[in-house]
């Protein structure tokens, strides 16, 4: 599976998702957001996953502890994590990586994107390069991204 | 109207070239049918019984003669001549070959039109009064609000992959005209007691399977927060909306099951983060869009026309047609003139490339380049001089288009049904035919007053057969067709859900029972009571007795 990052780059550095039960390793590793919330005291991991069922303002934890957040997308038709990306960018001030996981296709990267995904674990089907372009595929948005007040709305009003 | 600056046709432009790709990479078999479903869909692309439907949004109604004559060219050039017009302002085409869909959708965007979230479960086209602009009861023209949602909505990053398809509807007129209360959100312009223009926000209202008339969560929004606190709803229902099953996935499901209350609440608790945000809309802003909706060049001194008064004195049929397909305008001296899509034997919004050729001429001609759909499923010529409408009748009778039969029995809504729609699961435009077999009388479609019939044909409700005075159903029993009908239904601001009348009826009893209907109104009625007030006074059951006997 390549992790694409929104730069056009590839991710490459080994972070395992360990279970809830088993030992933390001593190198990079994910854990799940509960255990991240359970184990006070213990050192943040680098990565947590958030199911894309959280409501991430509720969450009252060091975000910016984590170096990414990996967001949960089980089929592309559940776009909770839209939201929470947003969210967890504009609202909770987390600046690390947001990763996006699950069925991530090239056509849902320029939302994911502008929501400010901005590294995409893809399904092992999707051509890297097609993905690449599909990340720039419109040179404009009325919308503002998540960090950015670049939307066409806000533009034409400053 | 609004005219595109290089932002919207840039988008547009880079939406037709994505779309392009897409279709090319799934003939080769590079995207999956499921994959591709959502894609097409949003661009309002669907695979139906015998072909592709393309959707085409018509932003709250409006056309330039321009553009009809481009979705005349589209009809006549990729499709089999003609186009069907919908509840939601929109229109659709019954037959184009997938292959050439991306080439219509670079037709559109040479006339700053497109298909985008057309479909899909995403913001749709939202839509408004048709006689915008131009009725005498309206606070002031809802439109520039439409063209600010339009803009808002379109290609949102977060709100394209909703748990179900979302539509908004904008009225600024007591009369409400744009069945705001059943849309996924409804927004009344209003004035409050300190003279401050907003919005008063219904939420969670709609058709279909599970009909609701929408509740308020908000008795006033300032205007200038309008898309902040959408953003907030729709953030909230894009978080909590359910997704475990499709037929319990639209928002009025979760209003309900959260209560409207707590609903309003979360709605709040997320508002007060984005209000006074970069969403915010500025005086300057709104007046910036509201330069686009300025009234046309009206003739100050234009008056009602002697000439047009004798042809209606002199002619029966003209003066049958003032009378019903006429509308009274705030200008003195104008018009704004319906153009029936619901002539006898012709299925109900359907009309011929020639027909929308005709209307684009009449519109350059008669009506300063612009018209209307209607979500009753016809057009309208806005601004005519009261001097030429002579000339506009005659033009549209040629055509088939002045059928004087708006707002009665045989203007009726009607969907695609069986004929056309993977959905349905009974006939509807054949059950059209009957009816207007049976009502064939003017006369007495004239007697009978304002008779909003409407008739889908399955549980999706396109045609709205929930909210008509007499709703018609169809329903599958064992695979034969049958048809429920309901009374008392209004999308009007008196907004109400239709009651069963009882056991359905088989295919071949329809006519026959919404006549049976229509004769206990007759012999009922007091004074100039519509079918709907008469229901409202006697209830059901002298319609059951008289039905079920």
């Amino acid at each position: 599976m390549s992790i694409l990052r929104a730069d056009g780059s590839l991710l490459e550095r080994d972070c395992p998702l360990i279970d809830d039960e088993a030992p933390r390793p001593d190198g990079p590793h994910a854990i799940s957001l509960a255990r991240w919330q359970a184990e006070t005291g213990a050192p943040a991991p680098h990565a947590i996953t958030v199911s894309n069922d959280v409501d991430v303002q509720a969450v009252d934890m060091p975000w910016n502890d984590l170096a990414e957040i990996w967001l949960d997308f089980p089929s592309f038709v559940e776009g909770q994590a839209y939201s929470q990306a947003r969210l967890l960018r504009s609202r909770l001030g987390y600046d690390g990586m947001l990763l996006a996981r699950g069925d991530v296709m090239l056509d849902q990267l320029y939302y994911m994107r502008r929501c400010g995904m901005d590294a995409f674990a893809l399904r092992s089907d999707q051509s890297l390069d097609a993905c690449r372009a599909a990340l720039s595929q419109f040179s404009d948005a009325y919308v503002s991204a998540a960090n950015q007040r670049d939307g066409i709305l806000a533009r034409r009003i400053a | 109207m609004y005219q595109y600056d290089q932002y919207d046709q840039t988008i547009v432009d880079e939406r037709v070239a994505q779309f392009r790709d897409q279709t090319r990479r799934y003939l080769a078999g590079e995207l999956g049918e499921d994959e591709f479903r959502p894609l097409r869909l949003q661009n309002g692309l669907y695979i139906q019984r015998f072909a592709p439907m393309l959707r085409v949004a018509v932003p709250y109604g409006l056309l330039s003669a321009e553009q009809l004559r481009k979705l005349a060219h589209i009809a006549d050039t990729y499709d089999k001549g003609y186009g069907h017009f919908t509840t939601r302002q929109n229109i659709q085409y019954n037959w184009p070959k997938l292959e050439t869909v991306p080439d219509i959708l670079e037709e559109l965007s040479s006339v700053q039109m497109h298909a985008i979230q057309t479909s899909g479960n995403c913001i749709r086209n939202t839509t408004s009064d048709h006689l915008a602009g131009v009725a005498a009861d309206e606070l002031e023209d809802p439109r520039p609000y439409c063209e600010i949602i339009r803009q808002w909505s379109t290609l949102h990053p977060e709100f394209a992959y909703l748990p179900r398809k979302f539509k908004i509807a904008v009225s600024a007129a007591p009369q409400d005209r744009a069945a705001t209360r059943v849309h996924d959100i409804g927004l009344h312009l209003i004035e409050n007691d300190a003279g401050e223009r907003g919005f008063k926000v219904f939420v969670g209202g709609g058709l279909g399977r599970t009909p609701v008339i929408g509740p308020v969560i908000r008795e006033f929004l300032p205007k200038q927060h309008l898309l902040s606190y959408l953003d907030a709803i729709l953030r909230v229902y894009n978080q909590l909306g359910r997704r475990d099953n499709k037929y319990k996935a639209r928002i009025k499901i979760l209003v309900r099951e959260t209560g409207v209350e707590r609903f309003a609440e979360l709605v709040e608790a997320e508002w007060d983060h984005l209000r006074d945000g970069e969403l915010t809309l500025p005086d300057s802003e709104l007046r910036r869009f509201e330069a686009y909706f300025e009234p046309p060049a009206y003739n100050a001194s234009a008056s009602d026309s002697a000439d047009t008064e004798r042809r209606a004195a002199n002619d029966p049929k003209f003066a049958a047609w003032m009378t019903h397909n006429v509308a009274d305008h705030k200008v003195a001296g104008y018009r704004a003139v319906f153009v029936s899509l619901k002539a006898p034997g012709e299925a109900p919004g359907d009309a011929t490339g020639e027909q929308m050729r005709c209307v684009a001429d009449l519109a350059d001609a008669h009506s300063f380049g612009e018209l209307r759909v209607t979500h009753d499923q016809n057009l309208l010529l806005a601004d005519v001089p009261h001097a030429d409408l002579p000339t506009v009748f005659d033009a549209l009778a040629a055509q088939q288009l002045a059928t004087p039969n708006i707002g009665s029995i045989s203007d009726m809504i009607c969907c695609p049904g069986l004929d056309f729609c993977s959905l349905a699961n009974a006939g509807s435009i054949g059950v059209a035919n009957e009816l207007n077999a049976v009502f064939d009388d003017l006369d007495e479609q004239y007697n009978l007053g304002e008779l909003k019939l409407k008739m889908s044909g399955c549980m999706n409700g396109c045609g709205h057969h929930s909210v008509g005075h007499i709703g018609i159903l169809g329903v599958d029993k064992k695979g034969e067709e049958w048809y429920q009908l309901t009374l008392g239904g209004a999308s009007t601001q008196d907004a109400a859900l239709g009651d069963r009348l009882g056991a359905s009826v088989s295919r071949a009893d329809v006519a026959g029972t919404v006549r049976k209907l229509v004769d206990v109104y007759v012999r009922e009625r007091e004074g100039d009571e519509r079918f709907l007030d008469t229901y409202r006074r006697i209830g059901m059951q002298p319609f059951r007795d008289e039905v079920y006997a």
